[in-house]
């Protein structure tokens, strides 16, 4: 009744969710993959993400490719402190990014920024109005987290690298598992917290009495679910194996250590019993879950992380009090458009204030050989439409912070002269991460990168 | 539109780089409404798809506990209620534009895993120190011990997976007790509170599939569900919860196997306490007032805005409802309604004088101004914005939840109504922003019927003025097929109760609920029945609950593709 091999390439590649006709693309030699920088270092992905779009006059610098102007633009003021860490991606011709979600527009929706958060880090995404019988929206392939996380279980044995967390996460994901099927966002940061430092106080017998337990009662569950699933119908078996994964994960969990060499310190995450639901709870909502990210990374507790920090569905939960806008909500603000510049921006430049600045500044403080650990951490902060009010899915906004051990040429920005598919700079973040042999991510007729842009 | 299909406007191709308006063009030419699912004729069109094919079932999918059913359920196993909704896997509700009315599990990832873990370790930790009260025996030594734990995997066992055993899953919690005792060096008590942390992480425990043993009934093309099955489906269907003795005797029993047996069950169940949570739980899904905590009010309109007015709305909201069900029954009353309980904050935002205290009192309402689900705060809060009220949410939600209809997802480039101006009524900036091209199609269907709702702000306080201008609370709707005018809400209430196209919807709702899926084509026939039910029976919901859980779509399914049956 004991379960298969927890980690083939068989099942890895299964995960990724993709038939027979992706497969050319990979590699067939995983172990050529590095999970390390030159110097030896992990290298880290971090996504984060909200929604409602930019304002393009505050989000792209004007002038010619090259260095960054010493002023950034409004909303991205907060990183001045980092822009020689900054990459920042602009058409050549236009203030608008010149990266499309090709696989939205293919579905006939270059307006259907409704359904885009899906394929922000997967490149591909379900038909907006999904089925007659499944009336949603949905990734088609796994999220690039996702495939880093089992690169690096696969190659480096290394089980714990994947952390999902939100604070008001949309209904739907970034992060997802594999097609239709997205990962659950922690969005506790007490919880999270306790899952990262928790047992830390725990003495070395204690540790290992409860792992050996908790592993009898694993293998039980594991074998349980295999057995369980024999009979089922295909749709029920896939949720089944995604369990079973589960469990497995859970279970590789307890053979891992941290992989680190910066200095880690657990985060305070004080005051404590807050009420998320209360909007006044929100900056400290968004500052505990970044410095729990920006420590979990610090600490070698997690290497792919995704951080969803809105849910902004219909427009009907986020106000910015404390930026002394009570109303009209985070919604309407966006669908106002250039009407509203102003406090859409003053939203943007808060949250990368309040949650980009916060991580990239510690990332940036922890000293790591003769760096950082963000010189070995790709940071790929996105949004799901260009300008708010026209719902756009041809100008996605990403902004990259960090080296990625090297890979990526920072402190400038670089113009395209046409639009790319945010295939290719998903595929150009697995190579920073070592992937190097992956030639796409998502749809294989998207199969492409923009590694020259970005690396030279 | 309204002939029974899904819209699938987003598969008509748009030009590359269409400009804005050509997205809002297509939506225009398409129309505002339709069905979802494949129900043909039902949520709204009584009948004009047809009568739907009697032998037919839809599927079951696999599912998981949901983190009410994961609590009640850790409550009547364990006698244990210390964790909650944060401590175990929880559910998506999604609110976006047609998105499935009620909460529905996802599937099981690593977080979620780790959460089974935690809740599981917690329930042990916990009835560590009361085995005895799950265990039937003790042993009086050493070597009675292995037949006790024998003993407690068949029978604590059958509890918690909700149905008996299979040999298999008795050997191997067997050899897992084994484990425990010889591996793990743990006593005799250690592995049995091991036993059950493990049964709680199990998918006997954790999923709904409480298959009988034996072969797998045929019908045609359909299969009918075991008795243990109906027993769970039942249960948690109408109590949230596992079967307690009672049902799973009448399982035992093979009393299950016939609607007159689930109807006397239904019957029975449904004047249990457990019920009451049950139907609460569906009205305050049904209208989203469950996530009336996370909406912000703008403080400089709404000072009293605050978590415990919230939470005062929704139990409100809540207690309306499964009163209205579990009190007259009548539809009308749910909709209609005079009569409810409020606290002091809650009195003053309905503008009720004799109210004190945090303890809600029975109060009856000015009849001229509120009266039934629609006009209680926790909805008016809900579907209002942050800075006033809000004809589209209003009206959107009308139409998808008690019409069942279903609006093409926005066009891109909706332009916003104005902002609260003085000068100007929310209902006359909503009129000026119908006019522009690309708002008319489906905002001349949804704020007409939200213009009825005009007397109520935000958080739902009884207005005559709005930006000192008298407010004008009339609209239209188009019900059954014409177009019906009333002066306020509570007009609309009234229609809504009398409309066989809202009769037939509300019946669909709740079998979506007992089903957690969206109805098919294969459910029609059930919903065609349940309806016929309820409208036959003078329109009593506890007569349309028990006649959803006898149909045949609850009673029968179609096997999954690739699905190997015993």
């Amino acid at each position: 009744m004991k379960s298969e091999a927890k980690y083939s390439r068989r099942a890895i590649l299964k995960r990724l969710g993709i038939g027979a006709g992706f497969l050319p693309l990979l590699s067939t030699d995983w172990s050529r993959s590095r999970a390390a920088s030159a110097g030896g270092f992990p290298l880290r992905f971090i996504g984060i993400t909200w929604t409602d779009g930019i304002c393009p006059p505050d989000f792209y610098p004007t002038g010619a490719a090259g260095a960054l102007p010493a002023t950034l633009p409004f909303s991205l003021t907060p990183l001045a402190a980092w822009s020689s860490k900054l990459l920042l991606m602009r058409s050549a011709s236009k203030q608008q990014s010149p990266i499309d979600l090709n696989v939205m527009i293919d579905l006939g929706a270059p307006y259907g920024g409704h359904f885009t958060y899906p394929a922000l880090f997967t490149g591909g995404v379900s038909s907006p109005n999904g089925t007659d019988e499944v009336p949603t929206v949905s990734a088609t392939t796994p999220s690039i987290d996702q495939i880093i996380s089992d690169n690096l279980a696969s190659t480096a044995g290394i089980s714990n690298a994947q952390l999902n967390v939100g604070c008001r996460p949309y209904s739907t994901s970034t992060s997802w598992r594999s097609g239709g099927i997205k990962n659950t966002s922690q969005t506790d940061p007490y919880k999270l917290f306790t899952s990262l430092f928790g047992m830390t106080d725990m003495t070395a017998t204690q540790l290992g009495a409860l792992h050996a337990r908790r592993k009898s009662v694993l293998d039980f569950v594991g074998g349980e679910l295999t057995n369980f699933s024999t009979n089922l119908g295909s749709d029920d078996k896939a949720k089944v194996q995604s369990h079973l994964d589960s469990i497995r994960a859970l279970e590789a969990q307890l053979q891992s250590s941290t992989s680190s060499t910066a200095v880690c310190t657990a985060p305070t995450i004080t005051p404590t019993g807050l009420n998320f639901n209360t909007i006044t709870n929100y900056p400290n909502h968004v500052k505990f879950m970044s410095d729990l990210v920006a420590a979990a990374v610090i600490c070698g507790k997690s290497r792919a992380v995704t951080m969803d920090l809105i849910d902004n569905g219909g427009g009907n939960s986020l106000t910015f009090p404390w930026l002394n806008i009570p109303s009209p909500d985070f919604h309407a603000i966006a669908h106002q458009g250039s009407a509203n510049y102003d406090q859409k921006s003053q939203i943007d430049q808060w949250f990368y204030q309040q949650c980009v600045a916060e991580i990239v500044g510690k990332l940036a403080a922890a000293t790591e050989g003769n760096g950082t650990v963000l010189d070995n951490t790709v940071i790929l902060v996105a949004n799901d439409m260009d300008e708010g009010a026209a719902h756009y899915v041809g100008n996605i906004p990403y902004v990259l912070i960090g080296g990625g051990g090297g890979f990526l040429k920072t402190g400038r920005m670089v113009t395209f002269p046409k639009q790319v598919p945010n295939n290719y700079l998903l595929t150009t973040i697995l190579h920073a991460m070592g992937m190097t042999d992956v030639t796409g991510v998502g749809d294989p007729k998207y199969a492409g990168n923009i590694d020259a842009q970005l690396t030279t | 539109m309204s002939d029974g299909s899904k819209i699938t406007h987003t598969r008509l191709a748009f030009p590359w780089r269409a400009v804005g308006a050509s997205a809002c063009a297509v939506v225009l030419a398409l129309g505002c409404t339709g069905k979802i699912g494949g129900q043909s004729g039902t949520g709204g069109s009584s009948g004009t798809g047809g009568a739907g094919d009697p032998n037919a079932a839809g599927v079951l999918p696999l599912r998981r506990l949901t983190s009410r059913e994961y609590l009640n359920t850790a409550r009547d196993l364990l006698g244990d209620s210390t964790l909650g909704a944060a401590d175990v896997p929880g559910e998506s509700d999604d609110l976006s534009n047609n998105a499935f009315p009620f909460r529905q599990p996802n599937v099981i990832g690593t977080l979620d895993a780790g959460n089974l873990q935690a809740a599981a370790e917690a329930l042990a930790t916990n009835i560590a120190t009361k085995l005895s009260t799950v265990l039937p025996c003790t042993p009086a030594n050493a070597a009675a011990e292995a037949a006790c734990a024998t003993q407690f995997i068949t029978t604590f066992g059958a509890k918690a997976y909700r149905r008996p055993l299979g040999t298999t899953e008795v050997n191997d919690l067997t050899t897992l007790y084994q484990t425990a005792r010889s591996t793990l060096s743990l006593d005799f008590n250690g592995a049995i509170d091991m036993l059950i942390e493990a049964m709680l992480q199990a998918p006997g425990f954790v999923y709904h599939w409480e298959m009988d043993p034996g072969a797998a009934i045929k019908d045609g093309s359909v299969v009918q569900l075991g008795n243990y099955q109906v027993a769970n489906r039942l249960s948690y269907f109408l109590w949230g919860t596992m079967p307690d003795q009672t049902l799973f005797a009448a399982a035992a029993a093979g009393q299950l196997a016939t609607a007159d047996g689930i109807q006397a069950q239904a019957e029975r169940m449904l004047m249990d306490s457990k019920a009451k949570d049950m139907i609460a739980d569906f009205i305050d899904d049904w209208l989203d007032v469950n996530v009336i905590s996370s909406r912000p009010k703008d403080p400089n309109i709404y000072s009293m805005w605050n978590q415990d007015l919230a939470t005062d709305m929704e139990n409100e909201f809540r207690s309306y409802g499964s009163g209205a069900v579990l009190g007259t029954g009548l539809f009308s009353d749910l909709l209609t309604g005079p009569n409810s309980s409020v606290n002091q904050a809650l009195a003053t935002i309905y503008g009720v004088t004799g109210v004190t205290g945090t303890t809600p009192q029975p109060v009856t309402f000015d009849s001229t101004q509120r009266g039934g689900l629609l006009t209680l705060a926790g909805f008016l809060t809900v579907t209002g914005a942050t800075d006033g009220s809000s004809p589209v949410r209003r009206g959107h939600a009308v139409l998808t939840r008690l019409l069942c209809n279903v609006l093409p997802n926005p066009p891109a480039n909706v332009p916003p109504p104005k902002p609260p101006t003085a000068g100007l009524t929310t209902r006359q900036r909503f009129l000026e922003h119908d006019q522009n091209a690309c708002t008319g199609s489906c905002h001349s269907a949804m704020d007409p019927i939200g213009f009825g709702f005009e007397h109520y702000d935000g958080v739902g306080e009884y207005r005559t003025t709005d930006q000192s201008l008298p407010v004008d609370a009339s609209g239209s709707i188009v019900l059954d097929g014409q177009t019906q005018t009333f002066t306020d809400a509570l007009g609309l209430a009234s229609m809504l109760a009398q409309s066989p196209q809202v009769q037939e919807c509300f019946a669909t709702q709740w079998m979506r609920y007992a089903l957690n899926r969206w109805d098919t084509s294969a459910d029609l026939a059930s919903i065609q029945g349940a309806t016929s039910t309820f409208q036959a029976g003078g329109l009593n919901m506890r007569d349309l609950i028990a006649a959803v859980a006898t149909s045949r779509t609850f009673r029968y399914r179609t096997p999954g593709a690739g699905e190997i049956l015993p």
